[in-house]
């Protein structure tokens, strides 16, 4: 793919959506269920505005690219009123423009749980709102998808929208437990917040592997396809990214069966938690390698 | 102390149904549910049916013309309003910046420029051109700025462009069409570059 084509930075967009989708969402979720002392923390904070900017970012600048990409036009055309006044007429535009509004959506209760932190973080309301804008913006992602064009378009994005949310409680927690959690190595929030973390991943991961094979399906129709059709291929490498990310998952997981109560007794001490940190922190980069191929997995064609 | 704490509550709760409905509202925009057709929008139907359902997509030059056979084909429509980048076919005449033919609707996320085109279009099938009459040239068009979409965009928007339209902000005779004017919907459509589809998600 050339670096300057406007293809290559429509999947960087798409690259950057996601993650601020998964960072701000499981964000949340991690907040709202695991840990809600974390919302008066500036780390915890920081992951959630990251999220969102890179979110909001992603998406108004997906809307300028796909047209540029479209119309065989320089990434540099992003912002193109004419440009951007087409897109805005087709389906792809309403349907990004609608989650752009989401995203200005999710900003208050961005602005909330800034403000009053905890407090927001153990109220119903902010739960219930941070929920529901969650939905929204992971019910808009899924309707740009392939999901639609599954010979079972119910299950498929049943399945879709499962496999959004699987991938932003477990990588959106993955950082909120590396910068919030882990940079503090308060011995209490570890015994407290980490084992429920590794439920919270285990049920995501399940969940992800789950729907996704029936996405697969849905969307390649014949396992076949894996191995003969250009998407199959970028799927197996997502998969093979998927695999090594689970091994360090794995080994994050021994660590907390094994050694947490031992860095817990230790008070958190550096060198005890240095080996969780490390795998926690492999997951979260080779994560950005599965997002950027499920990135180049929306731009290609099925081959149905 | 308490009365505080039932005010933030209720607040809570207010702030939270109105999140609610504001996303419901947004969400159901984006499925296409209650969006009115305008004028301004391109000729295809907003719910328009995914393309497995739809026949097979005539590809066409950004100038408006059929393929050669043999040349390299847009990608069949996909999910999420893609649109099949044409690979820079070589056109036979100088174009414009913005083709006036008219790309199928996709329905998928995005379009694949290479690998499994399409099989060229029946030679006998017309090209899909506008329907309206050209415009003699020398008539000035009506440009419309970039506020103009977004405006329609937002009339189109169910119950806030019922109610925008209503307290006549939006809209041909709107307040903000007097301030910063608008192009009048005409009937049939001068050859209008839609280079993005306007369905296809």
């Amino acid at each position: 793919m050339d670096l300057g084509s406007a293809k290559f930075w429509y999947v960087l967009a798409r690259c950057v959506d996601y993650s601020g989708l998964a960072l701000f969402a499981g964000g949340l979720l991690f907040l709202a269920l695991l840990w809600p002392a974390g919302a008066d923390h500036r780390r915890a904070r920081g992951v959630l505005v990251t999220g969102w900017v890179l979110g909001f970012a992603g998406t108004v600048a997906g809307l300028g690219l796909q047209g540029a990409w479209v119309t065989q036009r320089s990434p540099a055309d992003l912002l193109d009123p004419d440009l951007l006044a087409q897109v805005l007429d087709s389906q792809f535009g309403r349907i990004w423009f609608a989650k752009a509004l989401g995203w200005v959506l999710a900003g208050v209760v961005l602005a909330d749980v800034l403000q009053r932190g905890r407090r927001a973080a153990v109220s119903l309301g902010w739960r219930v709102g941070a929920g529901v804008v969650a939905a929204g913006l992971l019910r808009t992602t899924g309707l740009t998808g392939h999901s639609a064009e599954s010979a079972h378009p119910l299950l498929s994005q049943l399945a879709d929208f499962g496999h959004l949310a699987g991938i932003c409680a477990w990588i959106g927690g993955l950082a909120m437990l590396l910068f919030g959690v882990l940079s503090r190595r308060d011995p209490g929030e570890l015994a407290e917040v980490v084992p429920r973390y590794s439920k919270l991943a285990l049920t995501s991961v399940l969940l992800v592997i789950v729907a996704g094979a029936v996405l697969a399906l849905g969307t390649l129709g014949d396992v076949g396809r894996v191995f003969t059709t250009g998407y199959g291929r970028i799927l197996l490498t997502k998969l093979a990214a998927l695999a090594v990310v689970l091994l360090f998952a794995q080994a994050s997981k021994s660590w907390v069966a094994r050694r947490l109560d031992f860095a817990v007794v230790l008070r958190g001490d550096a060198g005890a938690v240095r080996p969780f940190v490390y795998s926690v922190a492999a997951e979260a980069t080779l994560v950005v390698v599965v997002l950027f191929a499920a990135s180049l997995l929306v731009t290609a064609s099925p081959g149905r | 102390m308490v009365a505080s704490v039932g005010r933030g509550s209720r607040r809570d709760q207010v702030v939270a149904a109105c999140l609610a409905g504001a996303v419901v509202v947004v969400v159901g925009y984006a499925s296409g549910i209650g969006l009115k057709t305008t004028a301004a929008s391109s000729p295809v139907a907003p719910d328009q049916p995914p393309a497995q359902a739809a026949p097979a997509p005539q590809p066409v030059l950004p100038n408006g013309e059929l393929p050669p056979p043999g040349a390299v084909q847009p990608m069949p429509p996909m999910p999420g309003g893609g649109i099949p980048p044409v690979d820079a076919p070589p056109p036979a005449e100088p174009v414009a910046d913005v083709p006036s033919g008219e790309i199928p609707p996709p329905t998928g996320d995005i379009p694949q420029p290479t690998g499994d085109p399409m099989p060229p279009a029946p030679p006998e099938t017309p090209p899909q051109t506008p329907t309206g009459t050209p415009p003699p040239t020398e008539t000035p068009t009506c440009q419309p700025s970039a506020v103009q979409p977004v405006l329609d965009t937002v009339s189109g928007l169910p119950l806030v462009g019922g109610l925008t339209t209503g307290l006549a902000v939006t809209g041909p005779d709107g307040l903000l069409a007097t301030i910063i004017g608008s192009c009048p919907a005409a009937p049939a459509q001068p050859a209008a570059p839609p280079a993005i589809p306007s369905s296809g998600g």
